[in-house]
């Protein structure tokens, strides 16, 4: 019987092609990470600029104001950056689990962004002192390892997106080499995660939304925004 | 998703992705001839001898079209004779049967009853009545083309002695529910595969209807296997491993009645998957064979790739659809389904930087490739690709149709492991 045909050159150069492609994809792959990064970064500077920007504000108010009457400004600008602080922290997480690539460039954005985040958090405690506001402003202690700690986050988005500017929320991603982590962790007796602190208060392991629900109109006070 | 699962995908769709890359050279090679051939007027000067043979099980509904369809052949009579091969059928198929050859004595056609059932026992039994030099298959539900067995005839006089079976352009018949317009999309990718398996001597299946064998070397053959429930898919392999050659008939139309309902379907398919792994595990020693050409190269592995690729893409639905799908109501529960807060500041963004590139890229080139050919399909086999059956069935082929076939699949795979027996 006569030996079968094989078309050596056709193997080739469908072989060639595809291997062209595929490292078309994987080069496009790779501007398109860089890009991602870039753009990460990118969005970073504007958040330190809006971050230099609700300071000014601030140091100004502070100087020049004894009474209230820049606090509606004040407030709002601080609700503004801390939500858009929430959001890129968001982004930046997904992106740097993606990216497993420059993991040293990705613990330092990180750890700009926490910074950032503690920042915000204590001008939101000075703020509510000085404009008589009733924000209540909640610290959330997470870590990469906990499997529960998803679930508190989807609890907090939740009064997060009932409460609006009522309610500022600062996530802490203990992960992060900081210092200042083991400070804030140290002075409110923050040991297992998730934790939350409101108002100087620790509660540990994941609070229902019963729970939390209570404990945030409790500091509200006598507002009329928990009562529907 | 982690490192390892990302690889075997990436790797599973670099093959797939060679393959339509194979198949669109290949097309580049050969579209001349696919061309010439189309254009060929069948001419005969000396009419060869034919057999029909027509094996019918429960078809009293199907059987009177597809013996009509036989009757309108454009071949002279004194030439083909007809044999209807009741595989022990409880309905009316005798009634019908006998009713029409008396109606039509001007046909040469035979009735017979064959007590045991199983398609493969009725045509083994045809084959040991015929005289004729061909024969051609043309199951109770299908119809074949008025031209189809004169081109059939002539393809096979031009050809030479190592051609064995023809088969045909297949078609949906006038596909009415959803489920048959995504099979007449899949018939129209099919026939363009069949076509270039023959420019590579690839073919692994001689379908059941009005595929044309060479009668005494099927006879040579031993037959068709009466244990296989894929007897067209066996026949195939078996002229494949004797090198004999198998061709598709690009002008030979045949109609054939799809499934109307995902039922039926998964009925049909779990058969056809089941017999299609069992007939390669039959003949796993031809798979990366040299000796056996590209059917051995080339065409097992990409069945069973297809088959691969098919576990993967509903992997896949399962990972990026039901698992969110999931994790949202699982954080519903965390706020007792309260989503009014949610609804009141719903916007709706897409992050661009949030897509898999690699991933997403090489799913999109194999989509285009597979758009393309498409296209040439349905410009070869006279068909419309879209016009006259709406964009819906296209949109839902690549996205449903996979998936419920991968069902099946999943479904055959595990009763192959629990040991079911088939059931027709």
């Amino acid at each position: 019987m006569v030996a079968r045909k094989l078309s050596a050159k056709r193997h080739a150069v469908s072989g060639i092609i595809t291997a062209l492609i595929f490292v078309l994809g994987l080069s496009l792959g790779v501007i398109y990470e860089d890009a991602k990064l870039a753009q990460n970064e990118e969005k970073l500077k504007n958040q330190e600029i809006d971050l230099s920007s609700i300071q000014l504000q601030y140091f100004y108010l502070n100087e020049l104001f004894q009474e209230d009457n820049s606090c509606p400004v004040l407030t709002t600008a601080l609700t503004d950056s801390t939500e858009k602080l929430g959001e890129s922290l968001e982004k930046i997480e997904s992106a740097i689990k993606e990216n497993t690539n420059n993991v040293e460039e990705n613990k330092r954005i990180q750890r700009t962004y926490l910074q950032d985040n503690l920042r915000y958090w204590m001008l939101s405690k000075n703020i509510k002192d000085k404009c008589n506001r009733n924000i209540v402003n909640i610290l959330y202690f997470y870590s990469e390892e906990c499997d529960i700690c998803p679930n508190q986050g989807v609890i907090l988005s939740y009064f997060k997106k009932k409460y609006l500017e009522d309610i500022l929320i600062f996530p802490i991603n203990t992960n992060i080499e900081e210092d200042m982590i083991e400070l804030i962790k140290a002075q409110y007796n923050v040991t297992a995660y998730p934790s939350i602190v409101i108002n100087g208060i620790t509660y540990t392991g994941v609070i229902e939304k019963e729970e939390l629900g209570e404990i945030i109109c409790s500091e509200f006070g006598n507002q009329t925004v928990c009562e529907e | 998703m982690n490192l390892i699962v990302r690889g075997l995908f990436i790797t599973i769709y670099v093959i797939s992705l060679y393959f339509l890359i194979y198949w669109l050279v290949l097309y580049s090679e050969v579209r001349h001839r696919i061309k010439k051939e189309k254009k060929i007027v069948p001419y005969l000067r000396r009419y060869p001898t034919a057999a029909i043979l027509v094996p019918a099980y429960n078809e009293e509904k199907t059987i009177l079209k597809t013996l009509k369809s036989i009757s309108r052949l454009n071949y002279p009579k004194d030439k083909f004779e007809v044999h209807i091969l009741n595989n022990a059928s409880k309905d009316r198929t005798e009634d019908v049967s006998l009713e029409f050859i008396k109606h039509h004595p001007e046909l040469n056609i035979k009735y017979h009853y064959i007590a045991q059932p199983g398609k493969a026992k009725a045509m083994n039994k045809g084959l040991s009545i015929i005289k004729t030099k061909y024969f051609a298959c043309l199951d109770a539900d299908s119809t074949a083309h008025k031209n189809a067995l004169l081109e059939m005839m002539a393809k096979f006089e031009r050809g030479n002695d190592e051609l064995t079976i023809l088969t045909p352009v297949m078609k949906i018949e006038n596909p009415q529910t959803m489920i048959q317009k995504m099979q007449r999309i899949e018939y129209l990718f099919g026939a363009m595969m069949a076509k270039l398996m023959s420019y590579m001597d690839a073919n692994y299946v001689a379908p059941g209807p009005f595929s044309v064998y060479k009668t005494d070397r099927i006879r040579e053959l031993g037959g068709f296997d009466e244990k296989s429930i894929v007897e067209d898919q066996e026949i195939a392999y078996k002229v494949q491993q004797k090198h004999y050659k198998i061709a598709q008939c690009s002008n030979a139309f045949v109609y054939t009645l799809g499934p109307k309902d995902a039922k039926a379907l998964r009925n049909q398919r779990n058969r056809w998957v089941k017999g299609t792994i069992l007939t390669l595990f039959d003949y796993r020693k031809l798979f990366f064979n040299k000796k056996y050409g590209e059917f051995g190269i080339f065409q097992l592995p990409v069945i069973f790739t297809y088959y691969l690729l098919g576990l993967f893409s509903l992997n896949a639905f399962l990972y990026f659809t039901i698992k969110p799908i999931y994790k949202l109501i699982k954080n519903l529960s965390l706020i007792n389904y309260d989503i009014i807060p949610f609804i009141q500041t719903f916007k709706f963004t897409f992050d661009i930087w949030s897509i898999d590139f690699l991933f997403t890229f090489l799913l999109n080139i194999m989509l285009v490739i597979t758009i393309v050919f498409l296209f040439i399909a349905s410009r070869t086999t006279d068909d419309k690709l879209i016009k006259g059956h709406g964009f819906l069935s296209l949109l839902l082929y690549f996205y449903l149709y996979f998936l419920l076939l991968s069902t099946v699949l999943i479904e055959v795979v595990v009763e192959l492991i629990i040991g079911k027996k088939q059931r027709w």
